[in-house]
């Protein structure tokens, strides 16, 4: 009682001393529960996000890989090499059958391709081609095309004289295009126009030749896909929803573009600047005014007004161009300068040429540079390092709830297994039969079926230059020029069973559990049994096998962590600072303690219990602020600032939840601080001879 | 039977190279119940003796004896307890606790020997407060308190442990020469009724007046032991 009464007193005299080291120790334990709170709730957040979008609980891949698996990618950006697994059958039996904790298991393989939609050349010449077929009933269409066409020739024509001098650094060679002038010239003459319906295969074929790859444009989209069971995919991740079109029917092959990447990479340029801006005005309150980056996108949409003139056919620049001069109050009149003047938008009038640019133009242009319900050539490089080609039509475009707008886990397409696996240079089933005919045929018994690139002797190495074919180029495969215009116009409609889909080579495959807190128990057995049953499989949390992202909370717990240390460093010292000019202040006091009779421990319970009070009485006060901001902030939630920090959140807003034991940890670490805080005072306090209280000063 | 006893005791002092002697050879006894003044100038030693037989230091020859135990033989632990159990003291600066107020500074050392009961503590608390006239004042933290009442407060906590001998160093010198006076009047009172042993140290005529016996120290050696006398 006395030790606590002097304790308490001497607290109270030395008041701004106390008080400072209460602020400190105020301030390291909010900051520790509401960091520690926080970290917790972007961990839990990312779990959610990855486990329900793309990884599931648990990844499994070949036990032979030579990379570690990174769903998301790894740290230089690129694809980890994983090796694959042959038959996923005897994989998924074996585990659900053996791992009880297993709820489902979904076959994965993740690759990048290239697809290559074509110009604006290339789209109305299909589309001309397309009403050739019925040459009576679309003569209105046929001659609004053929206008329009002539309309992006000269445009050809006059950005070719404007550029001439920079066209052979562009194209790679000015040889390839030597006959351009020429070329435009027929292209451009009247008698080229004038009997170009009696000769219209032959015409649209000279200028799908000879125009359309004039057109310099980055029409190129690199693309991150999964290949996987679209139906199994869609039931096993509950966040997965259908953006926009329809869902890859069951068995069929198909496309489901990443809603993310549809809005942010195919989505005409113009118009996806004007949706960031509009965004960021709304979401963010930012002004054009005040924001150089909004300006700096109204300047590229003025730059890039061409992509949006030049889309327009005649007949509608003739309907437009009255509405866009009223509209501006303008009397500029070429369509031209009325686009650029358009384009030119501010705070004012930003709201309403928004609607105007919806409503009146963008019916009229290429919004996207796939359109759902099209068929178009993705191409990839296979496992082996030659390119391969498949068409697949797009069904539409997937998003993940609640974290739609971030691109971290969204920003990967769909395609279904079976065209994944061709992509990737494995036979599907029917291309399997017709090789072992073959080789039936040809008495060719040992070759591996499954890869192809063991049959022409490509080196196992992916390089593009030592490719075999002479006539391959990257810049034709950048053009998208590369054989298969033909092949892209074929639908694939052959219809595939589950077990064709499922069956077969995998990359790697989602795993999700009937109990996701029993998971490194799961991961032990599912290594346990790949060892006795040979899966040759291995398998990773959903933190381990998302790549970078996943190690990420690591990290931010990791610095959350020592900043809490440094705090606590911090307050150890001054603590024991103050203790220790206390303890010089208090010499006489304390040798007078000792002459009559206190001994030395007596001294050192007296420190203690002076910290305890302090560390107890402001770590109380700092839970109490502590728990208080995590109520009160976190059941509001903290709004997700960006895209990516959705992902983190696994929402708009991060809710933060009071967790009892990270409070009683950074109460114990209080503790532990005021103790060896007190140690080297206090030792010095013991050191103070009882000869302090004779000397004769007051 | 002797309460105190020096004999040849050195005391040195190292101050850098120099060694200054403040004790040379210093050999004394005190009786039980004595009431001594140790006199001499400034610098004659008279506080050195006083902390060797308030037992918060040690002779650097010879040997102290405190109520019969050598302090020379005894760990630092029982130096305190011996402090503890058998002496009071009594400081020229009064020395009181500033947190705490005249109950709590009295009851300080009663605590300290945790073998006594609540209600003992009490009534010895009462009985030394009263005794030094401080009934009124029991509330009060010392910087509430004029001088003379802190220095009996002061007495009040030496003596409340009942100890053998009580040890003042100077207690007058802060105080005017009336409140002196009556400080010096308490203490040979209490010498009357509790047999306490008193050795004080001063110059104060005042105090030498009152004294039984006088010991009288000059440059660390004694120059009269004075009348040996209860």
């Amino acid at each position: 009682m006395l030790l606590w009464k002097l304790a308490l007193r001497n607290l109270f005299l030395h008041r701004l001393k106390t008080i400072v080291i209460g602020m400190i120790i105020v301030f390291g334990t909010t900051l520790a529960i509401v960091g520690n709170s926080i970290v917790d709730a972007i961990s839990g957040g990312m779990q959610n996000s990855l486990t329900n979008s793309i990884t599931g609980d648990i990844q499994i891949y070949s036990a032979e890989a030579k990379e570690q698996i990174a769903v998301l990618g790894s740290m230089d950006g690129n694809m980890p090499d994983i090796g694959h697994v042959s038959d996923f059958k005897k994989v998924k039996e074996t585990l659900i059958t053996q791992v009880p904790n297993i709820k489902d298991i979904i076959p994965m393989g993740i690759n990048t391709a290239m697809l290559n939609p074509g110009n604006l050349l290339d789209i109305k010449l299909e589309e001309l081609r397309h009403a050739f077929e019925a040459p009576a009933a679309n003569a209105l269409r046929i001659a609004a095309l053929k206008q329009h066409l002539q309309a992006i020739i000269k445009d050809i024509e006059r950005s070719q004289r404007d550029n001439e001098a920079n066209l052979g650094g562009i194209y790679g060679g000015k040889k390839l295009f030597e006959n351009a002038p020429r070329d435009i010239a027929t292209s451009l003459s009247p008698s080229f126009w004038k009997d170009f319906d009696a000769h219209h295969e032959e015409r649209i074929e000279f200028l799908a030749n000879k125009m359309a790859p004039l057109i310099f444009d980055d029409n190129q989209l690199y693309l991150s896909y999964i290949g996987t069971v679209p139906e199994l995919f869609q039931a096993s991740f509950p966040q997965f929803e259908i953006a926009s079109g329809e869902m890859i029917p069951a068995g069929a092959r198909g496309f489901l573009f990443s809603d993310y990447v549809y809005e942010n990479q195919v989505k005409h340029r113009v118009a996806r600047r004007l949706d960031q801006i509009k965004k960021k005005i709304d979401q963010d309150h930012m002004s054009i005014k005040a924001a150089k980056e909004l300006q700096d996108r109204i300047k590229a949409n003025r730059d890039q007004a061409a992509e949006i003139y030049t889309q327009l056919e005649p007949p509608r620049i003739a309907i437009l161009l009255p509405r866009l001069q009223e509209f501006l109050k303008s009397q500029t009149t070429d369509i031209e300068g009325l686009v650029k003047e358009f384009l030119a938008m501010d705070d004012q009038n930003f709201g309403l040429r928004y609607k105007f640019f919806y409503d009146e133009i963008a019916p009229y242009i290429l919004l996207y540079r796939v359109k759902i319900g099209d068929t178009f050539a993705v191409t990839a490089f296979t496992k082996s390092g030659y390119s391969s080609s498949v068409n697949l039509k797009v069904y539409g475009t997937y998003r993940f709830k609640s974290f739609e707008s971030s691109p971290v886990a969204g920003a990967v397409s769909i395609m279904d297994m079976v065209s994944f696996r061709k992509l990737f240079g494995f036979m599907t089933s029917a291309s399997k039969a017709e090789t072992a005919a073959l080789n039936d045929e040809m008495g060719i018994k040992d070759l591996d079926p499954t890869d192809v690139s063991a049959m022409f002797g490509t080196p196992a190495v992916p390089d593009i230059a030592k490719h075999e074919t002479p006539e391959f180029s990257l810049t034709q495969l950048s053009q998208g020029r590369f054989g298969n215009i033909d092949a892209a116009r074929r639908e694939t409609t052959t219809q595939y069973t589950r077990d064709e889909m499922e069956n077969g080579i995998f990359l790697n495959a989602a795993i999700h559990l009937k109990d996701p807190s029993r998971l490194s128990e799961t991961l032990e057995n599912i290594t346990r049994v790949s060892k006795e049953k040979s899966l040759g499989i291995q398998a990773k949390d959903w933190r381990d096998s998302a790549g970078m992202i996943g190690q990420l909370t690591v990290l931010v717990r990791g610095v959350l962590y020592l900043f809490v240390l440094v705090i606590f460093g911090v307050a150890t010292f001054i603590i024991m600072n103050s203790m220790l000019m206390a303890t010089l202040d208090r010499r006489r006091e304390i040798g007078t303690m000792r002459a009559i009779g206190a001994q030395r421990s007596f001294l050192l319970k007296l420190f203690l219990r002076e910290t305890f009070i302090l560390s107890f009485v402001f770590g109380l006060i700092g839970t109490v602020i502590g728990v208080t901001i995590v109520l009160v902030v976190g059941s509001k939630g903290i709004p997700a600032m960006g895209d990516v920090s959705t992902f983190f959140f696994s929402g708009d807003r991060l809710y933060l939840h009071v967790n009892p034991l990270p409070i009683l940890i950074v109460f114990v670490c209080m503790t532990l601080v005021s103790i060896v805080s007190t140690q080297y005072p206090a030792w010095r306090a013991m050191k103070i001879s009882p000869l302090e209280a004779m000397q004769h000063s007051d | 039977m002797d309460t105190i006893e020096l004999s040849n005791v050195v005391k040195e002092y190292r101050l850098g190279e120099v060694v200054v002697p403040a004790l040379k050879n210093v050999s004394l006894k005190i009786n039980n119940g004595e009431f001594t003044v140790i006199a001499g100038p400034s610098g004659s030693g008279k506080t050195t003796l006083l902390n060797l037989v308030g037992c918060v230091d040690v002779a650097s020859g010879g040997s102290v004896r405190v109520s019969g135990q050598n302090t020379a033989e005894l760990s630092e632990r029982e130096l305190t307890d011996l402090r503890l159990n058998k002496i009071g003291f009594i400081f020229q600066s009064f020395n009181l606790i500033s947190v705490l107020n005249v109950y709590d500074n009295v009851e300080f050392p009663l605590l300290l020997m945790k073998n006594i009961s609540k209600k003992e503590r009490h009534e010895r608390v009462s009985h030394f407060i009263e005794k030094v006239g401080l009934q009124d004042h029991m509330k009060h933290r010392p910087n509430e308190l004029s001088g003379g009442q802190r220095q009996r407060v002061a007495i009040a906590r030496a003596l409340v442990t009942k100890p053998r001998i009580v040890l003042a160093d100077e207690p007058t010198a802060n105080l005017d020469s009336k409140t002196g006076q009556s400080i010096i009047d308490l203490m040979k009172e209490i010498n009357a009724s509790e047999k306490t042993t008193f050795l004080f140290s001063t110059h104060d005529d005042n105090v030498i007046r009152h004294a039984r016996r006088i010991i009288k120290l000059r440059d660390g050696a004694i120059e009269s032991l004075g009348e040996t006398g209860i």
